[in-house]
């Protein structure tokens, strides 16, 4: 069976993650054109995206419910006990480029059992990409003896989605990638991800880091796409 | 003081460096809107613009790179306000300064912050209008240029360059933010950003930001390579890097100095710096590159059209305009447009490009349909799902420049004539818009019946459009193709044209092949034929069906003979793998059901076609009764029982889809072709995620429900307006995130007051059914099986 292409940034892409994200609840029993259209799915998000990615260290002051990072307040009590313990945060935002988006567009106007595993690949790369990115972040910080929570998202638990804007902004988002929020609230290009990483000097996730495992603190256990 | 364009080429000028960088230094907090300095602190901004004109720059920005209507809508400031204060801290450092030398002051626009749709949900009328009040009041207030800067999406540019040229008279600089690959972060490489640009005649283009001189250096050389205009370079002072939680740039003054020197020696018209840059950063600069010659800008004379993405050179080596969006003689597609049937149209677009068309013709002219907004709409559509470059075909002028204008890059233009008419017509809206236009050898008189008389037309386009500034390079001729059947002599005359266009006239060729074998049998024979014989006149741009095997083939052979095929790769990837896969699939063996349950679409065809034309069961009705329905519920129970996944429904449903195009042929005109009835489908207000209202929307049609997809990011009185119009009984609403649901309960209780009979099923990922039932829906629908069962039970169906 035809394989992703080696040495691309995309090539450790899980097809099973892709066929999951598509609805695939097994690839057992699943048609060999559907894994291969799956495979050729990833590569063909894999050279549409451009990926950019965006951090920025911050100060943060935990208070109650409210983080401040740098000035910048957001009030959540899931956040703040996520942080708790950290005296400082990486914000971070992360996108495929709406090349992406529009190549599943592309597909939904013809055929869509295509477009839906396109857009099985783009979740699982958007994944990948943090998780590489993050575990690049991850190994600076060991430098200094500190580790990297897991990355939490505006819509985890109580952390409104509505933070979205002005962690954007915060970031300079859009300028250095491309990262816009629509009147609605929703990010442009679609495959993008903000988030929240806490820098612990004490805390060691017993569950994981940034980097991997980060669906084990999350309360939602009977998520079909938890990853075990 | 002079007007700068005079300057330009004269001289190297100076833009000054960071504003950004100077604030965050000065302690702007987290935050904090930059431009409401201008008002609270004059005397900052003031002494940061004075700095700048001490060290020997030229050109102030002014502090305005976000003061557009919708970041300061929480501001307390109108845009007007922070605007004039911020031009009147350029004027005072103006004053100050001790710098004898010319001094500007450019009103400074970045970009709103939001994508344009297709990609992001602003209206580029919207994007224009915030534009056109910065603008307007940069000039109000004193500028005397407007620089539109860090843009990565070709549309906002396009947005705002027209909005600064209607409604200013200063001169307009533009410049992109490109990173280490050479794009824009929508995927623009610099020939779509240089096409784009000089077509809108802006006064000078370039790049900022992004990454240092040295990172850049690449991309500026490729600018300088192709640019016919003067050039701007306004780099970042290296990579942001950070330490102990506070930014910073990595590259020092001299640093910087040197590696801009390096990249003026490519020939740069305007130099300046972007993030990390400081006076200290230009001082260097300026002292280095100062005495260097500017810039000669002159035409490279390159035919360039271009999409978002990227450019089309042509007059390089043979090219395919996709003919097919187009309804002269295709009932089919008269029916879509009369139906609005868009999906329609960018299938046709989408099965082109595949089949290797360069550059796709739009014409959707036809008696009776709206041109004007029937052409903005395919264009833009055919621009959410294709980046080729798009040949905007229509002899309706309020068609051609609304197109124009909602086009994301530089068009071909098809066409004007040699008739002063068509030539004033065309010619201001080519020079306004930018465009390569297709002339037509022809005037007044007609068609003349010799070479001669077609060049001479064509020289006469040629020498008309230069006095509108249309460069020869931007003129293709139409030598024209007449029926040779009616006209022995025809094709010669057009091949002769053809020749003699390229050699006495130098400009660039297209021709609509296939209307020589008008008339004839077996058309595609001689069309190949002629075709060939134009390829080896030079005909640049052929005008084909790029789905007729015989034209790919005269395509193919000929790029391969003629030495544009390098090894003949292309020829050989085509056609050996054809060999392999040339066999058709035996359908012996296998049964309709079968084939749908398999999804395999073409098997399903022919199967179908077989059956009809072998008389095995010629009724298509009963074909439809005891296979292809019996098949689609055989997948959907499996679905519902979870031993059938998404995906392989839905290859099911395009399988079953294909045997209903067959099958629709016959039944066209019978009555059987009847469907259900219709149901709405929309995506709610704010919501732009789509992908499960479209996966419902193709099992729905397979069950033969006509759905009315009004798309995404819908309001609430649209969905009705639509209930109302159509007499719907069943709307379909989805909504991805918690905030969009909101907007989903809204919708509901307007339907519920306006339209109480219609009957509203919901989904998408946060909804349950609880959840569903508290925002007063009828049905909460898991997936898109569960929203056929709900429609064929509204409708009563078994």
């Amino acid at each position: 069976m035809h394989e992703i292409k080696s040495g691309k940034w995309y090539s450790d892409a899980d097809i099973n993650e892709v066929l999951r994200y598509a609805g695939v609840r097994s690839a057992e029993g699943c048609s060999e054109t559907i894994i291969s259209d799956a495979i050729r799915a990833v590569e063909q998000v894999g050279e549409a995206a451009l990926p950019k990615v965006i951090s920025r260290e911050c100060s943060l002051e935990i208070a109650g419910n409210v983080c401040c990072f740098d000035g910048l307040a957001f009030e959540s009590q899931s956040l703040a006990q996520h942080l708790a313990g950290c005296d400082r945060a990486l914000l971070f935002a992360a996108t495929l480029g709406s090349g992406v988006d529009m190549l599943i567009g592309r597909y939904s106007a013809v055929k869509m059992s295509y477009a839906v595993l396109l857009q099985g690949a783009a979740a699982a790369l958007i994944e990948l990409y943090c998780d590489s990115e993050c575990a690049l972040l991850e190994s600076k910080y060991a430098k200094e003896g500190c580790c990297l929570l897991p990355r939490f998202s505006p819509g985890y638990g109580d952390f409104p989605l509505t933070c979205q804007n002005a962690l954007t902004e915060h970031l300079g988002a859009y300028k250095y990638t491309g990262i816009a929020v629509s009147a609605g609230g929703q990010m442009t290009p679609m495959k993008s991800v903000t988030a929240v990483i806490g820098i612990s000097r004490t805390r060691r996730s017993t569950r994981g880091s940034c980097a991997s495992g980060k669906c084990a603190d999350c309360p939602n256990v009977n998520c079909l796409f938890r990853r075990v | 003081m002079k007007n700068i364009t005079e300057l330009l080429g004269k001289r190297i000028l100076f833009f000054d460096g960071a504003m950004g960088t100077m604030l965050q230094g000065s302690g702007l907090k987290a935050g904090e809107l930059p431009e409401l300095l201008n008002i609270t602190n004059p005397a900052l901004i003031t002494s940061i613009h004075k700095k700048y004109y001490d060290c020997g720059c030229n050109i102030a920005t002014v502090n305005t790179f976000g003061a557009n209507a919708c970041k300061l809508k929480d501001s307390g400031y109108s845009p007007e306000e922070v605007i004039t204060a911020a031009v009147n801290c350029a004027k005072a450092a103006r004053e100050q300064s001790e710098n004898t030398d010319e001094k500007f002051i450019a009103m400074d626009m970045g970009p709103i912050g939001r994508l344009i749709e297709p990609m992001g949900d602003l209206g580029f009328d919207e994007a224009y209008g915030l534009f056109a009040q910065m603008a307007s009041c940069g000039e109000k207030a004193g500028a005397d240029l407007i620089l539109i800067e860090t843009m990565g999406a070709t549309y906002e540019v396009k947005a705002a360059v027209l909005a600064a040229k209607e409604n200013t008279s200063l001169p307009v600089f533009v410049t992109c933010a490109f990173d280490a690959t050479g794009k824009t972060f929508t995927g623009a490489n610099c020939e779509a950003v240089a096409a784009l640009l000089e077509g809108l005649r802006v006064d000078a283009y370039g790049l900022n930001c992004g990454l240092g001189p040295d990172e850049l250096y690449p991309v500026i050389s490729q600018f300088s390579a192709i640019s016919s205009l003067p050039l701007i370079f306004n780099p970042n002072a290296g990579l942001p890097k950070q330490k102990n939680g506070a930014t910073y740039f990595d590259v020092d003054p001299q640093a910087f100095a040197a590696s801009m020197q390096k990249a003026a020696e490519l020939g740069l018209s305007v130099m300046g710096g972007c993030c990390g840059t400081t006076p200290a950063h230009m001082s260097e600069m300026i002292k280095r590159c100062r005495d260097l010659p500017a810039r000669q800008a002159a035409d490279k004379g390159i035919t360039f059209v271009s999409s978002y993405t990227h450019a089309v050179r042509i007059g390089e080596e043979p090219l395919i305009v996709g003919e097919r969006i187009n309804p002269t003689g295709k009932k089919r597609f008269k029916e879509a447009l009369k139906n609005d049937e868009i999906s329609y149209i960018l299938g046709e677009g989408i099965a082109q490009q595949d089949a290797g068309a360069q550059i796709l013709d739009v014409n959707v002219g036809m008696p009776g349909i709206d041109e004007p907004a029937m052409l903005v709409k395919a264009v833009t559509r055919l621009q959410g799902v294709i980046d080729l470059p798009l040949q905007i075909d229509t002899s309706n002028m309020e068609a051609m420049e609304q197109a124009l204008r909602r086009y994301n890059g530089k068009p071909l233009i098809n066409s004007v004539s040699g008739k002063e008419e068509s030539m004033r017509a065309v010619f201001p809206l080519v020079s306004k818009y930018g465009g390569t236009v297709v002339g037509l050898a022809l005037d007044d008189s007609g068609i003349p019946a010799t070479a001669d008389g077609r060049v001479a037309i064509a020289r006469k386009i040629i020498e008309t459009a230069a006095e509108y500034g249309i460069s020869r390079k931007d003129i293709i001729i139409d030598g024209l193709t007449l029926t040779v059947s009616a006209e022995a002599e025809s094709a010669n005359v057009t091949l002769e044209t053809l020749r003699r266009v390229k050699k006495e006239l130098g400009v660039c060729t297209t021709l609509g092949v296939s209307n020589i074998s008008f008339g004839l049998p077996k058309r595609e024979i001689i069309n190949a034929v002629f075709y060939t014989c134009a390829l080896d006149a030079g005909l640049d741009c052929a005008i084909i069906n790029p789905k007729s095997e015989a034209m790919m083939n005269a395509y193919y052979s000929y790029r391969a003979l003629c030495g544009y095929d390098a090894a003949c790769g292309d020829y050989i990837s085509r056609y050996s793998a054809m060999t392999e896969t040339a066999a058709p699939k035996s359908t012996e063996t296998m049964t309709l059901k079968s084939a749908i349950i398999a999804g395999l679409g073409d098997a399903a065809a022919t199967i179908v076609k077989e059956k009809l034309t072998t008389g095995s069961t010629a009724d298509p009705m009963e074909i439809i009764k005891d296979e292809l329905i019996p098949a689609l519920n055989e997948v959907g129970d499996g679905f519902e029982k979870g031993t059938v996944f998404l995906p392989q429904l839905l290859m099911s449903a395009e399988a079953a889809k294909a045997s209903f195009e067959v099958l629709k042929e016959v039944l066209a005109g019978s009555g059987s072709d009847e469907k259900i009835g219709m149901v709405i489908l929309a995506t709610v207000k704010d919501d732009i995620h789509d992908i499960g209202k479209n996966i419902v929307k193709v099992l729905l049609e397979n069950y033969r429900f006509d759905v009315l997809d009004l798309g995404r990011d819908v309001p609430a009185e649209t969905v009705l307006e639509a209930v109302k119009k159509h007499n719907i009984k069943a709307v379909g609403l989805s909504a991805l995130m918690t905030t969009t649901v909101v907007r989903m309960e809204e919708t509901i209780k307007l339907l519920r007051q306006e339209a109480p009979d219609v009957r509203i099923f919901v989904g998408g990922a946060v909804l349950t059914e609880d959840y569903a039932m508290q925002i007063g829906a009828d049905a909460y629908c898991r997936d898109a099986m569960a929203s056929v069962r709900y429609c064929q039970e509204i409708f009563g169906c078994k």
